[in-house]
């Protein structure tokens, strides 16, 4: 057993804000304080390693709700940038594997990054289903963090079709089985209609118009996916990445969507890249819109969202918004991969260089500021970057002293675009976070929108996934938060000092679940299937020999 | 001044040997031969420098007999065609080497010289920012382009290369003067963004391929890609500036028959900017 002691706890899910107290932990979970008896005997047996946290900070491990960090578009990202990799090279040591890093790191370097931080739950966040089987490869590759990915659904072939035939049973039994036979974890949907369109030739605008050869809007398909996904009763809600993403003007699509579904489950994804505004007469088409998106956010009832939040330097753009690359690849002139998935989804990427001195990268940046500022619920509002999209995951820290440091955010804006201040109001920003508030957007929260039940918080029954930061007394919060004094995954300890222990490469677990649904759907849609997808239903499914530690989250209890 | 000398041992520690005959050598990484952290170490120090030999390390005196004392001149004697990196990101200093080097010589020097007194291997001054390589054999492919990936090849500084140069050679140049003495191989100034590029010899195919901007002169005819334009003969006056410069500046030998007559002017690549030329010297 272990014996955390002396730490000050930050714990918003058990609502503990920095209070002095003591986490005890039995092999891979935290239990409740044994009896003064089992102490002496666990004391006499030399079975009791006791750690003086001397006032440190004691909170969960970190849960990052949506990163690309697996897969067949990561996997092309890394192909496509050789020059990503040069200058970042990881030697071997010990029992760790060599890699490379930057913006798409090998899948090694990427779990010893993040375990690094203080993360220890990481949600890959899109998989073409019918790539899953590379998705839990790569997975099997990435040491020290859980991991699940969330399977790209709102362009599919068949959930298009059954939603147009009205045949919401098929559609939900479908999607089950599309978790079940990918081990997927949760649903994604990316430009719901706007992908297959893209795929048709065509552009969509909005979320009322009907534009494929399905005849369907954007509304149609998200009305029904959430409602499909609270009748598989799936623990995380539908994880949207909205129509018209990235395009000057598209609060307004963000708005309409919430609208819709404004009684729904729902977690929008990189929702700072949905809420632009748009001046019609400017040079600068972009500006901010976030009172109206924060306002929307705050009143919705079941809504979580997470930011996105630009950092300036290199990043690599990856989605599976196919028209959404092209455009940025036309902006750019950036080289670029273009994929079209078959019967499920579309895909691109293009590398990126963001600028701080840039006006439309600056109010990008400020965009996702004032999200995390204007949003008042901590438990509603995540911290992500959408590696590598908007900047890579190794930029939390700094994000989180920006967050928590009104003037050193003050002064970082003075070194940016003289007229940011015309576009954006992020200067009247005066808000900033507490170590309370960023344990809830960077541990809690996230957990608890993925129904995580056992990760982002210390209650006994917990897995021991524990990150402690020095105090941050007289020290640079981003050198803290990069740092961690001592890191636990599963009751072991990885990161000491800041530095990853080399005696041992410890696997992480491979979260998914198992919703219930009619097992006959494979029989329906196995005409289809064998007749327009170039691979055979019967070597679709993700096989066991594929999985190497599986954890099964269990769905809600039905209402 | 005071000069540092290295002579490689005949018994080196990268031979494979079979049978007490060298079959091969193992390839050494030796970005450490570099004046800006020679010139200030002790004499001890510089003995324990590292060399990487595979994924072993190994170190200066297992490599080299040192004579001299560490300062910014170094002079290297013996075939060196394994050693990579030599002289990779110096920003001063000079090194000169008596005999072959390998892969990625003076690739992102910063400042200084180099002169290699016999051939070197491919990426020569790959992506370098400034600084003289004079090469007095042959050169491989890459010389001054830039690395897989990479927008941006050479960007400043001067290549002079007695001997023949291989394919791609300028790829991606963004600045600077590349000066060939012999043949080059084919894809010269590929994708070339602008600088100016010399070849007194005979050149392979697609030159210029992808070009936006910068400037190719060379002195033997080429068939061209289509997709440039014929603009007009002429005797361009910049061309004996430029030729001035390197003759007084680096101590270029120009052939005298260049000096005069007529260049034929090409635009291109069409399929790109379109703001390249080609000047061609035309026989009379």
């Amino acid at each position: 057993m272990i014996r955390l002691f002396n730490g000050v706890i930050y714990d918003p899910a058990q609502k503990i804000d920095g209070e002095l107290g003591e986490i005890w932990i039995k092999d891979d979970k935290i239990v409740e304080k044994p009896s003064a008896k089992k102490i002496k005997k666990l004391k006499a047996a030399g079975e009791l390693e006791e750690i003086d946290l001397e006032n440190k900070i004691l909170m969960a491990g970190g849960v990052d709700i949506h990163s690309h960090i697996a897969g067949p578009k990561v996997n092309s990202g890394r192909v496509l940038r050789p020059e990503d990799h040069r200058r970042d090279n990881i030697a071997r040591k010990g029992k760790l594997r060599s890699g490379v890093g930057s913006t798409v790191p090998s899948s090694y370097v990427t779990g010893y990054r993040y375990s690094m931080m203080g993360y220890t739950t990481v949600m890959e966040a899109a998989g073409p289903p019918m790539k899953a089987k590379h998705i839990h490869e790569e997975f099997n590759d990435l040491p020290f963090i859980d991991k699940g990915f969330l399977v790209l659904s709102g362009n599919n072939y068949f959930v298009l079709k059954f939603i147009s035939e009205n045949n919401m049973e098929a559609l939900k039994n479908y999607l089950g089985w599309l978790i079940d036979v990918t081990g997927a974890y949760a649903l994604k949907v990316v430009n719901p209609a706007g992908v297959e369109a893209w795929k048709e030739g065509k552009r969509m605008r909005g979320i009322k118009d009907k534009g494929t050869s399905f005849n369907l809007s954007p509304s149609e398909i998200m009305l029904a996916l959430t409602e499909a996904n609270d009748a598989l009763n799936l623990p995380h809600a539908v994880h949207l990445h909205t129509n018209d993403l990235g395009t000057a003007g598209n609060y307004k699509t963000t708005l309409d969507t919430l609208e819709l579904l404004k009684d729904r489950r729902l977690h929008i994804t990189h929702i700072q890249f949905s809420s632009y505004g748009k001046n019609e007469n400017d040079r600068i088409k972009f500006r901010t819109a976030t009172d109206k998106v924060a306002a929307a956010v705050n009143k919705h009832p079941k809504l979580t969202v997470d930011i996105g939040q630009l950092v300036f330097g290199e990043a690599t753009t990856m989605t599976a918004d196919g028209v959404l690359e092209y455009n940025l690849h036309k902006l750019s002139g950036h080289k670029w991969v273009n994929t079209d998935v078959e019967m499920e989804t579309g895909s691109g990427i293009v590398p990126m260089n963001y600028k701080k001195k840039n006006l439309v990268n600056g109010i990008q940046w400020a965009t996702g500021m004032e999200l995390f500022l204007k949003i008042e619920d901590p438990f509603k509002v995540f911290l992500t970057t959408d590696h590598p999209n908007a900047g890579p995951f190794t930029a939390y820290p700094w994000i989180i002293k920006l967050l928590m440091d009104k003037d050193y955010r003050e002064e970082y804006i003075s070194g940016m675009h003289k007229n940011i201040d015309n576009y954006t109001d992020i200067s009247n920003l005066k808000r900033e976070y507490s170590l309370y508030e960023i344990a809830a957007v960077s541990r809690s929260g996230p957990a608890k929108s993925l129904g995580l039940k056992n990760k982002g918080h210390l209650a006994p029954g917990a897995d021991a996934d524990i990150a402690v930061y020095k105090s941050l007394e007289n020290k640079d919060i981003a050198d803290v938060f990069a740092h961690p004094a001592l890191v636990f995954k599963d009751g072991i300890l990885v990161v000491e000092d800041g530095e990853l222990k080399s005696d041992k490469l410890l696997p992480g677990r491979t979260l998914m679940i198992k919703p219930e649904y009619d097992k006959n759907i494979q029989a329906e849609i196995r005409g289809d299937f064998q007749k327009f997808y170039s691979m055979s239903i019967d070597n679709y499914a993700v096989t066991d020999n594929y999985f190497n530690k599986v954890e099964v989250v269990p769905c809600r209890s039905k209402a | 001044m005071s000069k540092l000398r290295l002579k490689l041992k005949e018994d080196n520690p990268a031979l494979i040997k079979r049978d007490n005959e060298v079959i091969g050598k193992v390839p050494v990484e030796a970005e450490n031969i570099n004046p800006d952290l020679i010139k200030d170490l002790n004499l001890e120090d510089l003995k324990n420098l590292e060399l990487l030999v595979g994924k072993k390390t190994y170190k200066f005196k297992d490599f080299f007999e040192i004579a001299g004392e560490p300062a910014p001149e170094i002079e290297i004697y013996g075939d060196l065609s394994n050693f990579k990196y030599i002289g990779a990101a110096m920003t001063s200093g000079k090194i000169i080497v008596d005999g072959n080097t390998g892969m990625h010589t003076a690739s992102e020097m910063k400042g200084g010289k180099i002169e290699i007194r016999g051939n070197t291997g491919d990426w020569l001054g790959a992506e370098m920012t400034g600084g003289f390589i004079k090469i007095y054999g042959d050169a491989g492919h890459y010389v001054g382009a830039a690395f897989r990936g990479d927008k941006l090849g050479m960007n400043r500084g001067l290549i002079y290369i007695k001997g023949n140069a291989g394919n791609f050679t300028a790829n991606k140049m963004r600045r600077g003067e590349i000066i060939i003495n012999g043949n080059c191989g084919d894809l010269l100034a590929a994708q070339m963004i602008a600088g100016s590029v010399y070849v007194f010899g005979k050149c392979g195919s697609r030159v210029g391929a992808g070009m936006k901007r910068g400037t190719i002169i060379l002195s033997d005819d080429i068939k061209l890609l289509p997709t440039f334009n014929y603009n007009i003969s002429y005797n361009p006056n910049f061309l004996n500036t430029a030729y001035n410069h390197l003759e007084d500046d680096y101590s270029i030998k120009i052939p005298d028959y260049l000096k005069s007559g007529n260049y034929a002017r090409y635009t291109g690549d069409n399929t790109e900017l379109g703001k390249g030329e080609i000047l061609i010297w035309e026989k009379e």
